[in-house]
């Protein structure tokens, strides 16, 4: 048998409004005073939130993880797109050369990325994708909204982060041959974003991105807890 | 095995007892209606048993009579026990990027030398042959998304006959519902309340585990993204993990034949034979008689044909020896032999594999 460690409450601890989500979700919104609220082993912890976008119809809030990290490229090997076998003459041999790689080290930069905290298949590359076009979003005036479907704890948002910045360096115009990355998070908070229900996945506004339903796992609940339906 | 799986708890607002079912993550108090989240808890779910010990017995009655017939009249045959054996079921979402170098090959024609009519000259005009020749490499980025589940046992099923899921393991469970990925159909979320028939044997593996083997079973299955490239660099990242736990359930039929106790394992959800120990069945009689049989057919003739010339001497130069004592050890050698080839076939039992009823 599973161990239940305990039970805590599923209110806010700022107003005591009880909070509500889908089965699987640790992400929280209270609808009162608008603090977000993680579970842990330890119970619900308070955690940052920004709210962004427009509220309208057929506009959906979905949680998404604003990673701020430090991160150091040690290393960045390089290949050339091709490389032809060489003819039997003699050469110098220089294996580096020949398997057409080049090195460049040293650089250190502070970074922001944006991950989906719902449960997406395809995270990394909408992560990747969020990272280039950097859509300009305003603020959310208004009530707070409902905002359920957060099931990625911040942990997996580090992890898919770190991925984020290895994806960076794979999708600049040259061909990767290897990477030795360090990422350390500075700040982890949440971000809810207005995403609109379209036909294909939930569109982030202003970026052009398409969290597909089909890639989504909680798709159904999500749609349905803000009355909604897409077939 | 498990004795009390219902778990007992406090409402943190009103001190009311919550009334838990295993498998919930959330509920409500029954006292003041606040909700309240279960930290640490994990889904347990079950798969009910559709087969009742009647049909249990009757699927190993049909297994013994469709292939030990003799046996299955002179069979005692015990109650039926239900078991549910645990397993975990593990999804997580694999993502990352594999870099590496792909071999350009272009196929070429090249001359084959044949041998002339004349049979003293070669001609390489006549015939040719392809031959791929690798002239250089690619360099090529993949991007991994997958969304993986596994299922790993989380007790020792060999007992009873029944391989164990582990991420070494690539076979499917032949007869049953639970495989290695599929998720099965008609689970509920367990109660100790409703479900109250049968034994719930308790998860030997631990979670922990469980996560790391479906971990090593997803890495490989996403390594699969590299495949033909050389020099491979990869980084994956796993996310969005959710586990529970299923219970599947098994009858084990005792029985006996001559005193002698065997056993059988019904799918509790198809009525399949899955794994059994059964009396010598007629395909294994007929080897052995056939082996003794063969075995007097080479023996009997040169005997008969000592016995009827009288020559059980052996002369060879200035040598002569009497031979009927060797003649007499072969024969008492056949005899045991033949003797100990019948008990074997009294006693011989098949470990049969999955038999559908």
């Amino acid at each position: 048998m599973s161990e239940v460690t305990g039970a805590v409450l599923l209110r806010c601890g700022e107003c005591l409004q009880e909070l509500s989500g889908l089965a699987d979700d640790s992400i929280f919104l209270c609808r009162n005073c608008g603090r977000a609220w993680v579970s842990g082993d330890r119970g619900l912890t308070g955690v940052g939130v920004t709210l962004l976008g427009e509220a309208g119809d057929g506009m959906v809030f979905l949680p998404f993880w604003r990673v701020e990290a430090d991160v150091t490229l040690h290393e960045r090997t390089t290949r050339r797109r091709s490389v032809r076998t060489p003819a039997t003459a003699p050469r110098d041999y220089d294996p580096l050369a020949e398997r057409g790689l080049q090195t460049e080290s040293g650089r250190r930069v502070l970074r922001s990325y944006l991950v989906p905290a719902v449960v997406n298949s395809r995270a990394l590359s909408i992560g990747v994708r969020l990272r280039s076009s950097r859509p300009d979003l305003v603020p959310y005036e208004g009530s707070t909204p409902l905002m359920v479907g957060g099931s990625v704890d911040a942990e997996d948002a580090v992890e898919l982060s770190r991925a984020i910045a290895v994806g960076e360096e794979v999708a600049r115009t040259d061909f990767l041959a290897s990477l030795d990355i360090e990422l350390h998070p500075m700040e982890v908070d949440l971000m809810g974003i207005a995403c609109r229900a379209g036909e294909k996945g939930f569109e982030i506004p202003g970026a052009g991105i398409v969290m597909r339903y089909a890639d989504t796992e909680d798709r159904v609940a999500i749609l349905q807890r803000n009355g909604l339906s897409r077939d | 095995m498990a004795e009390s799986p219902f778990v007992t708890l406090k409402c943190p607002a009103c001190g009311g007892g919550l009334s838990l079912r295993e498998g919930e993550t959330h509920t409500s108090c029954p006292s003041c209606d606040s909700g309240v989240l279960l930290t640490g808890a994990v889904g347990n779910y079950v798969l009910p048993s559709e087969v009742g010990s009647t049909q249990a017995l009757r699927a190993v009655r049909k297994a013994m009579e469709s292939g030990w017939k003799d046996s299955a009249g002179r069979s005692r045959v015990s109650r039926p026990r239900l078991f549910y054996v645990p397993f975990w079921h593990i999804s997580a979402q694999v993502q990352g990027y594999v870099l590496g170098l792909e071999p350009e090959v272009r196929e070429e024609e090249q001359p084959r030398p044949v041998e002339n009519p004349d049979g003293q000259s070669m001609s390489v005009f006549q015939s040719t042959r392809t031959v791929k020749r690798r002239v250089g490499v690619r360099a090529v980025e993949r991007e991994v998304q997958l969304r993986g589940s596994v299922n790993v046992s989380a007790a020792d099923l060999e007992p009873l006959g029944i391989p164990n899921l582990s991420s070494k393991a690539q076979m499917s469970l032949e007869g049953m519902e639970i495989q290695r990925n599929a998720l099965p159909e008609g689970l509920e979320v367990f109660d100790s309340r409703v479900h109250t028939d049968g034994v719930f044997v308790d998860p030997l593996v631990s979670l922990s585990e469980a996560r790391a083997d479906a971990e090593e079973y997803l890495r490989r299955l996403a390594g699969g993204a590299g495949r033909g490239l050389e020099q491979q660099w990869k980084y994956l990242v796993f996310t969005g993990r959710r586990d529970c736990l299923i219970y599947y359930p098994l009858w084990v039929v005792g029985f006996a034949v001559d005193g002698r106790p065997y056993r059988a394992v019904v799918d509790g959800r198809s009525a399949r034979v899955l794994r059994g120990r059964f009396p010598a069945g007629p395909s294994g009689s007929r080897y052995i008689a056939a082996g003794a049989a063969a075995l007097w057919a080479f023996a009997i003739p040169p005997l008969v044909n000592l016995l009827a010339t009288g020559t059980f001497d052996y002369h060879s130069g200035t040598t002569s020896l009497n031979c009927s004592g060797v003649l007499l050890i072969i024969a008492g050698a056949l005899g045991i032999g033949t003797w100990q080839m019948l008990r074997a076939l009294d006693r011989m039992e098949s470990r049969g594999g999955t038999r559908h009823v």
